[in-house]
Parts: C-alpha cells; structure tokens; sequence
C-alpha cells in the first residue's frame, strides 16, 4: 500500500518489523527481497511518485571542495537515483576488494567471493541478465566479430552492460503495491533516527512533512538507505543522545567521500580504418535485446606491479574526418596530421577514394578514489525547511588518484597502437595537468564505509552500524573502495545480501 | 594524401641496408637544413621509408615536434641507424614496397606493447614511429 502521509492525522504512530528509510535503489530491492517473508515491511519515501522541485530542494548544501553538483546529480522522489540512471553495470572486480598496501584504507571485509552469487540475481534485478562481464567468446561470437586478445598484459577487456534502464520506483511500483506485508510511506522526511537512550538501539524514526505534521515509525529493525551523501547526513543529524551523531564514535561518518572522478576530453582514439576496432569497442550493440560495450581496464598485475588504483575505459565513436575536412580547431588539425601521417601504418591499403579519411573516438574515464579521511560529508550550519543542517561537502583527490589516471591513460594509448588498430593522443602527461574541471559519475561512496574494527568503519560486515543493535546501512555509502565500476550493480548485490543477513532478524 | 608508391621507383633503388647508411652519411649536412629541405643535392632518397609516411607536410608536423624535444635526434644517420637497427632486412625491399611496411607495421606495435613510448605534442607514439616521423621531416619524404 502506498500511503501519502500528509493525509495522516498528526501524531500518527506506525509500528512496522522493518522500516526502510529510502525508496531508492537499495530501499526497493531491500523490501523487494523480503516481501515473501512474514515480516511488515515500511518504506519511508521523502518525496512522493514523481518529481517535485520543492522537495529536491533539500538536497542543497555547501562544496567547499571540488565542485559538486549537490541537488543535480541526485533525486529525492520514489525511485531515488535510478530516475535518472544512465544503466551502467559491471560488478567490481577481485582486487576491489583487497587490502592493497599501496592503498591506504583498502580493503573490504570479505572477498568477491562472498559477493559474487549475489551479482547474478542482481543482474535480473536490473534487467540485464545474464550477465556476461568477461565473457569476450559470447561477445564475440553474438556480434559476429573476433574480438582480439589485447597484447601486452597490462590491459584486460571487460564488457559493460547495460540496464533499460531500470526506473526502479515505476518498474517495481505496482509489485510492491500489491504485497500485501509491504507499506510505502510518500513524502515522508525522516528528520531523526531516534536512539534509546544507551545510543545502543534505534526505537523509532522521526518522521516531518512539509504541511506540518509529525510522525513516529517504530520498527524492530531499521535500514537506512538514501543515497551516500544522506546517509552520512542522517547519522550525523541523529545527534539528540550521540552529541557526534549516531554511529560516529570513531568520527568516521562522512568520512572517506569518494566519486569515480570523470574526465571526458582527457584524450582521443584516431582510427584510419574502422575495421581494426571492432564495433563493440566503440558503440554499443544489441545482443538478445540488451545493450553492451567493450571496455579498457587495467590488469591486475599491472595494478600491482606499479601500485595503482583501478580505472576503466571506454571509446565512443565521436566524428569522421574526410579527405577535404577543414580541420577548424586545435584537436581536430592534431586527429588529421595523424590520420595523414600514419595512414600507411594504420590505414587501409587500398583506401577507396569516397572512404572517409579516418575516425576520431571520444574517451571516457572512470576512475577509482582512494579512500581519503579529509574527502568528506559535514554538516553546515545553514538549515533546510524543517529546520535540518544541511550538506557541506569536502570532496577531495590526491596525487595517487591523478597519478594512476594519466599512467592508465599512457598504457592505454600503447595498447592502441600494440593492437594496430589507431593512434592516441593524451591531453595530459603528468599528474600536474590534470584538468580543472573534474566531474563524479553521480557514485556517492564510502561516507559510512564498512571495516571490521569499529575504529576504522561505520558499519561492520554485514552492514550494522558499529554499536547500535538495530541499524544498518544499505547502498553505496558502505563501500570501503570503490573500484572503478559503476556501483549500482554493487549496491543491489549488496543489498540482496543485506536481506538475506535479515530475514531472520526481521520476524 | 594516400599516395602508393610507384613500382618502378622502387625497382629502380632497391637500396640495401648497407648502401642506405652510406648514402645518409652523405646527407648528414642536410640535417642542419629545415625539416622540408630536400636531401643532399643528388642523394637518392632512402626509399624503404616512402611505404611507410604518409602525407609530408602531416609528417613533418609530427616529426619536427619529436625533433623539438628530442634536439640531440636532430641527426638524420643517428636516426636511419636506429631504424635500420630495428627494421633489420626489411630495409632490403629488392622491389617490394610491402616489406618495410610489414617489418615496421610488427616492430611498431611490439614497441607499443613492450611501452616502449615517447609523448609528441600529446600523442603516445612507438619510439620508431616518432623517430620514423622525424627523419622523414629532416628527409623531407612523404606524399602529396
């Protein structure tokens, strides 16, 4: 049922076994995954079923860092992000998970083995199953093309899938309707995470509504799940009996902000003949009805013989140039003095006179963060509507970050050239030459990161908030690294694992 | 722009790599010239490198930037030796054009797979490719 509680006499009381705070990606699989359970199960959704500007107002706040687009790269209505997500999907990779020296704060508290058989039903959640990340020999024999081994050793090809993608709040809308052990609360702005009075349990959650009245959910357990930037700003606004915010003994929470930094226009693939990059390479293709891209990763050993955080790279094609193309800026009279030059040696060897001269690729590049104490979520002393503190966010990179991009960046223009099949040009030598202008991928991550030790995360294995009996985490904010895959994929892995860890606790 | 090389210019040289280093050390006086000067009056041009430039005024673009960070290459027997060494028979093309092209398309791409790279104005080119681009700006080879 879904339920607006604007509606709702002032005062109401909800008992529930599970509240959910968050109808986003996690918040919907969560209930989703538990709705055969006997256990009830509430959603409290802050927004209502479409989007509304005075309601994604509350997520403005501060960048004191690198600019940030606070309100733009999120959305506060059911459905949360997926509204607007691209449908990006590959899951981490086995060295995302591993504690790296040369990374410090790596490592999570398991390995992919304990998340790997959760990424294939996630796979069906997003709609992209089955999934096929490294499987080069369906790719290629789906496309019809050889797909060609990639020669030095220091690059490996993954293939990045892509969901419809999967609008979760329209998608999974009427199933959750018709559970009949399933409530979603609308407009309903969670405004403290009550603690009893010891601070080692939650009892209830505070609930506001922008027409003024005042709700309390009480529930046995309690999962919060709003995004990576909310969740750290829910904790630290649950204050009232942990002066630091509830969880945030350690003054962890927030910490460790981390985004896939994106450059875009950091460099170009120029091909003088298509054919030597087969089109998966450079668009995506539809293979049994879904979408899919070739992508550049780093190797593993090439991770670790040069201590390097994980990336990940994709082409697209971007132009043609033909014979009697005016070459009218800077870039582009570079893409046709190289087209010209090396036409012998990547070119075709007959070219015809109507084939065009060559192709330019657009790249992209997502890259991993490392986890940074000083890149972090606080809190201002501006204040929203209801009266909350709003966002300040500290969002910081480091040498070791830019470092590993522009070395990528260099082995993957050799990797060009190994395979014969173009030439690259990079836009950055050094680290100094990063570009101003940096972009997040919209991958809010590790503001309420996950360790073993409550001295160096949030929350523990199995996503508890360290010291509070019945609290835990759900999404993106929980990863202690990023990797350099799109974290949606993870977040719904992570939570499908997230409800088997409560089904027992949950009735 | 994507010009062949004419088969009979390449019959009429066939250049060994013996007889082209000893051409090259007739043209060295040309490396002080700029990159567009033609060879030494007379000199016949090391033809193995035709099959593998393209556009000459594309080429020399690229090659006099290698040139400009690399001053101490700016010597065109340094170069052709370096890519003699690494071409090895192929310069031998006894009419062939695809010889060199072949020998330099493989010794090119294993330089990019061995990282074996050099930045030229931004561009993550084989150390023979740049060096390639660069003597033929100093040669003033290339096509039309």
């Amino acid at each position: 049922m879904f339920i607006d509680v604007r509606t709702l006499p002032d005062g109401s009381r909800l008992e529930t076994d599970l509240a959910i705070i968050g109808g986003g990606v996690a918040g919907i699989t969560l209930a989703r995954a538990l709705a055969d359970s006997r256990a009830h199960i509430c959603i409290i959704e802050a927004g209502g079923l479409e989007y509304d500007a005075e309601v994604q107002a509350f997520y403005d706040g501060e960048c004191v860092g690198i600019s940030y687009p606070l309100t733009g790269n999120r959305l506060r209505y059911f459905g949360g992000s997926s509204n607007h997500w691209g449908g990006f999907c590959r899951p981490l990779e086995a060295i995302d998970f591993e504690v790296r020296d040369w990374v410090p704060h790596s490592g999570w508290p398991f390995a992919i083995d304990e998340l790997a058989p959760y990424y294939g039903p996630a796979s069906e959640v997003v709609e992209i199953a089955p999934p096929r990340f490294g499987d080069k020999t369906y790719w290629a024999r789906h496309t019809g093309t050889e797909l060609p081994d990639l020669p030095s050793g220091r690059m490996e090809q993954r293939f990045v899938q892509f969901s419809p993608p999967t609008r979760f709040g329209t998608r999974y809308r009427d199933e959750l309707r018709a559970a009949p052990n399933v409530d979603v609360l609308l407009n309903a702005n969670v405004t403290l995470i009550a603690a009893r009075t010891d601070g080692r349990s939650v009892q209830a959650v505070r609930i506001a509504t922008l027409n003024g009245l005042h709700h309390e959910v009480h529930a046995r357990q309690f999962v919060l799940a709003t995004g990576g930037l909310e969740n750290a700003r829910m904790l630290l606004l649950s204050d009232d009996v942990m002066p630091a915010g509830l969880g945030n003994r350690h003054d962890l929470v927030g910490r460790y902000f981390m985004e896939h930094p994106h450059l875009s226009g950091f460099g170009d693939i120029v091909l003088a003949d298509l054919e030597r990059l087969p089109p998966i390479y450079r668009r995506r293709v539809r293979v049994e009805g879904r979408d899919a891209s070739a992508a550049f990763t780093p190797s593993e050993r090439f991770l670790r013989d040069n201590a390097l955080l994980n990336a990940v790279f994709m082409a697209g094609e971007a132009g043609t140039y033909r014979d009697d193309t005016t070459a009218d800026w800077p870039h582009a009279r570079q893409h046709v003095d190289m087209l010209r030059a090396a036409s012998h040696l990547i070119g075709r060897p007959h070219r015809p006179a109507d084939a065009p001269l060559g192709n330019w690729l657009g790249l992209g590049c997502a890259c991993e963060q490392a986890p940074n104490p000083d890149s972090r979520v606080m809190l201002t002393d501006e204040r929203d509507r209801l009266g909350l503190r709003r966002i300040r966010l500290d969002w910081r990179l480091t040498h070791q970050d830019r470092h590993s991009v522009v070395t990528h960046m260099r082995m993957l223009a050799a990797e060009i050239g190994a395979l014969g099949a173009g030439r690259m040009l990079v836009y950055a030598e050094h680290p100094d030459d990063w570009p101003a202008i940096v972009s997040g991928g919209a991958h809010h991550m590790g503001t309420t990161r996950m360790h073993d030790d409550p001295r160096q995360g949030v929350v523990d294995r199995n996503a508890k908030v360290h010291g509070v009996d019945n609290l835990y985490i759900a999404g993106s904010s929980v990863f202690p690294t990023s990797g350099a895959a799109n974290p949606t994929l993870t977040i719904v892995a992570l939570t499908l694992r997230l409800a088997d860890h409560l089904r027992t606790r949950v009735t | 722009m994507h010009r062949k090389i004419p088969a009979d210019s390449a019959n009429g040289l066939r250049p060994t790599r013996r007889t082209f280093l000893a051409v090259l050390l007739g043209v060295t006086a040309a490396t002080l010239l700029p990159p567009t000067a033609p060879a030494d009056g007379g000199a016949p041009p090391p033809t193995w490198i035709l099959p593998l430039v393209g556009d000459r005024d594309a080429t020399a673009r690229i090659g006099g930037a290698y040139l400009r960070d690399h001053p101490q290459e700016r010597d065109t027997a340094y170069l052709a030796a370096r890519l003699c060494d690494a071409l090895g028979n192929a310069t031998d093309m006894h009419g062939d054009a695809s010889v060199p092209l072949a020998a330099a398309e493989k010794m090119i791409q294993d330089e990019y797979r061995d990282a074996r790279v050099v930045d030229v104005d931004g561009w993550i080119l084989s150390i023979s490719e740049a060096r390639l681009y660069a003597l033929a700006a100093l040669l003033g080879l290339g096509g039309d």
